[in-house]
């Protein structure tokens, strides 16, 4: 089982070889006009995510049908991206 | 050694291209629903349903994890079922757009995440002369291949600041299983609506493949060849 410090640190480099990101916090946006990435980064950061979780022998597609769904976007920062994925493993 | 996927190499065209890029000295993965028949040092076979999210991302993965790379994917695999619409199941018309179009989409969709990593990558779909040809009978069959046409169209501007091309070639008539029910009447009539009135070969249809992949021709995407002069 990985742990919530484990996600958070993958999303930090998976950030880090996306964009030139300046300041890393959990409060980061990653979509919306706050956001330090565009489209294609936010993507890229996407997959990212999901191969560096396959290299930890966690498969899961995170743009999933139920992150789509949900009321409040689970993309709208570092924070509730790394929850989100701590719901699907 | 450069990777190819190919998808539908347990028989007819997929098989054949999968021996064609075998001889030209590529590492070439195959999958299908069924075993493979091809032996070779040079070939690796998943028995995988392409329409299976699951088992298609764990198939990717492994692939790359064991290649670093995954150069070229061929999207042949598709299934077809000439009926009338009145006589056409249910279940047929769902098998139909399971695997040309969600399989077709799901296959390109998990190597463009490859590929983008890569900054390169190829994509080619299957498409068919059904969809200009209004192939009565072939309603279902024609309308998932015209879906193939706009994803690979689509995908291709999707796709490209990645270094990915996405193209789609519709094969002439070929003797394949896929058409070994068909009545010889209506084969030589269809025939006869090319512009060549004879059956092509594998071999033909992976030379405009050959085309598509060559690394020099990075400024050809979203575009759709049509053999035999349809």
């Amino acid at each position: 089982m990985m742990s919530r410090e484990e996600v958070i640190n993958i999303i930090r480099e998976c950030l880090r070889d996306v964009a030139d990101v300046k300041e890393f916090s959990e409060e980061m946006s990653l979509i919306g006009s706050n956001s330090e990435l565009d489209s294609i980064d936010f993507v890229t950061l996407m997959v990212f995510i999901e191969k560096a979780l396959h290299k930890k022998n966690i498969t899961v597609e995170l743009v999933s049908e139920r992150a789509m769904s949900q009321h409040r976007s689970p993309f709208r920062n570092v924070r509730s991206l790394a929850d989100f994925i701590m719901e699907m493993i | 050694m450069k990777t190819i996927l190919i998808t539908g190499t347990s028989s007819g065209i997929g098989k054949s291209l999968a021996m064609y890029y075998i001889c030209k000295g590529y590492r070439v993965i195959g999958c299908s629903r069924r075993e493979t028949t091809i032996k070779s040092p040079d070939y690796e076979h998943y028995q995988v349903d392409i329409t299976d999210q699951k088992a298609v991302m764990k198939m990717i993965s492994e692939i790359y994890d064991n290649h670093q790379s995954i150069d070229v994917l061929i999207n042949n695999a598709g299934v077809a079922s000439m009926n009338h619409s009145f006589l056409m199941p249910i279940d047929s018309i769902c098998k139909i757009l399971d695997t040309n179009v969600i399989g077709t989409f799901l296959m390109s969709r998990e190597c463009a995440k490859i590929m983008m990593i890569q900054h390169q990558g190829r994509i080619v779909n299957f498409t068919s002369f059904a969809v200009p040809l209004k192939l009565e009978g072939e309603a279902v069959y024609a309308a998932s291949k015209a879906a193939v046409i706009t994803l690979t169209e689509i995908l291709a501007r999707e796709y490209a600041g990645f270094g990915i091309t996405v193209n789609a070639v519709a094969p002439p008539a070929v003797e394949t299983d896929m058409i070994k029910g068909v009545p010889k009447a209506k084969m030589d009539a269809l025939l006869q609506r090319q512009a060549i009135h004879r059956y092509g070969t594998a071999e033909e249809v992976a030379r405009v493949i050959d085309f598509f992949i060559d690394p020099l021709n990075g400024m050809i995407t979203g575009q759709t060849i049509y053999m035999a002069g349809i």
